[in-house]
């Protein structure tokens, strides 16, 4: 009975015919290359996007409704170099119209380079494409993306090429920036900063907006939500 | 006839095997998402240095030396360990049973609880759990389930396909009726995942681990080790990496789907956890199972005395 019940879990996800063979009812399985991007595109325009396993091989996606064959997969690489910005500090209120990245491996042959900003945490705040690329990829240039929203701190600056198939796949690597000059405001005095905090203006509120505390509104406080306590 | 109507049977039962672990939380596999089934030695070291780094560091258990303060503060740990992965917190009243249940094994009063009895305590609470579910509930461990995306994953490494909510709540309510019957093959298939989920967790943390659980195969684990066991196949935590690294795989995920701010707190069906309802790294519902889960760990410590 074990064998019976577990053979028929793992079956579960492989039982039925599709692509590569390898297919549930919900899934698609594809085979990519070790540790690669990969990006899968469905009908609607919908993208979805993750690594292959580190030894290669099969990786489930949903089918979201779709058969297998409608789903597009392309794959890209992570090179992860370290690169350099010129200017590497920025001041936010008078910032420079331009950027200069020094690394490898810029390349512009399917279309200019994508340029991201990210902050601290992760967030993305700005995007641009480069407008030159030196001879041997070594280095780029590029508009600096509107900071007029962005605050002081250390930020990352990827740079990403365009594959034959117009798809920024190919991750060059990055390199840290720091914008000051403009400091993060904190409005209700919560500790958690008005960019980051789901109600700048009320303290009960802090950076928490979909988890699992209950009230938080008005003069209610905060407090974990009884379903969550053991 | 018969045949193909056990067939389908068996074929039902298997997916509702299924959603009840993605209802406890997806008792999932134990790697990591982007580690190969078939670690290496390398890959191995790597997997126990990220536990020494995340329960290894972040939890201080106790000794048999240790005091009451030192009880207290293993409990505490534990608490806050589990807390800032899952958003799930202990009652004071828990911490007072578990802190007096902890002790009474340390001190030789009360015997440690064998890998067989914690198999058995969380098969038992997550099938009685299950005949008592209400629609809301499997709804609302549905939608704690769900990703950014709108999947649910059965595997927080993606390893057995994605399942529908709509698929997830009809199967749900489906394994509630088996158990409300009191389906002996739901039991025996569910003891059998857990017992396999719990034995690669013990194997794992024996190995980086020792000195904490390098007995627990041979004579079993204190109640605070039961208790994180219990919730990391609850949630599919595998109790790796420090705060530090797992905020930083936060960020990385963050900036590999060019998330903005706004985006972020658009979102409806994500939390600032990694673990736990609408976790970041895998959402699940173990607050559903894992309350019942610990009562029965802690009545049977109280009562477990030599």
């Amino acid at each position: 009975m074990k064998k019976i019940l577990l053979a028929l879990m793992l079956s579960l996800a492989f039982i039925l015919p599709g692509c590569g063979g390898n297919v549930s009812q919900n899934n698609c399985g594809f085979s990519g290359p070790a540790n690669a991007i990969y990006l899968v595109i469905y009908p609607d325009g919908e993208r979805l996007s993750g690594f292959t396993p580190v030894t290669g091989g099969l990786f489930l996606v949903p089918k979201r409704g779709y058969t297998c064959n409608q789903l597009s997969v392309r794959y890209g690489i992570s090179l992860g170099f370290t690169l350099s910005a010129s200017p590497s500090s920025v001041y936010l209120p008078s910032p420079p119209a331009s950027v200069t990245m020094s690394g490898q491996s810029f390349d512009a042959t399917y279309g200019m380079p994508r340029v991201d900003y990210f902050d601290s945490n992760g967030y993305l705040v700005g995007s641009v494409g480069a407008t030159s690329v030196s001879n041997g990829g070594t280095s780029l240039q590029a508009n600096m993306p509107n900071l007029s929203y962005v605050y002081s701190g250390t930020y990352q600056v990827k740079v990403t090429n365009k594959t034959y198939d117009g798809y920024y796949l190919n991750i060059v690597g990055q390199a840290p920036m720091t914008g000051w000059g403009r400091d993060r405001p904190d409005s209700d005095g919560d500790g958690w900063y008005d960019d980051e905090d789901c109600n700048p203006y009320d303290p009960y509120f802090t950076n928490n907006c979909n988890t699992e505390t209950c009230g938080g509104y008005g003069t209610t406080p905060r407090y974990i939500c009884d379903g969550m306590v053991y | 006839m018969r045949l193909i109507k056990g067939l389908q049977r068996r074929r039902s039962m298997a997916i509702a095997l299924a959603v009840a672990f993605v209802l406890v939380g997806g008792a999932a596999v134990w790697h990591a998402s982007k580690l190969p089934a078939e670690a290496s030695s390398k890959d191995k070291q790597e997997s126990h240095k990220r536990l020494r780094k995340g329960v290894g560091s972040e939890v201080r258990f106790a000794s048999a030396a240790a005091n009451a303060q030192q009880i207290d503060e293993a409990v505490r740990s534990t608490d806050e360990f589990i807390h800032w992965r899952s958003g799930l917190r202990m009652s004071d009243e828990t911490k007072t049973r578990l802190a007096k249940a902890e002790s009474d094994v340390l001190k030789g009063k009360a015997r440690l609880i064998t890998l067989d009895e914690l198999t058995d305590n969380l098969t038992t609470a997550v099938v009685d759990r299950l005949a008592t579910l209400t629609d809301e509930e499997i709804q609302e461990a549905a939608d704690a389930s769900t990703d950014e995306h709108g999947d649910i994953r059965s595997r927080a490494d993606g390893k057995w396909g994605v399942l529908t909510k709509k698929g997830l709540i009809k199967q749900g309510k489906s394994g509630r009726d088996w158990s409300q019957q009191g389906d002996s093959a739901l039991r025996a298939g569910l003891r059998t995942m857990i017992e396999e989920e719990v034995s690669d967790r013990v194997v794992k943390l024996s190995a980086a681990l020792p000195e904490q659980f390098g007995q627990a195969s041979a004579q079993g684990v204190t109640p605070t080790q039961a208790l994180l066991i219990a919730y990391s196949v609850a949630a599919d935590d595998p109790l790796a990496d420090s705060r530090g690294d797992i905020e930083q795989m936060i960020v990385q995920k963050r900036m590999d789907a060019r998330q903005t701010r706004e985006e972020k707190k658009a979102q409806k069906n994500v939390s600032g956890r990694p673990y736990g309802p609408r976790g970041l790294v895998h959402p699940s519902a173990p607050h559903l199972f894992f309350k019942a889960g610990v009562e029965k760990l802690l009545s049977r410590s109280e009562g477990g005395k030599k």
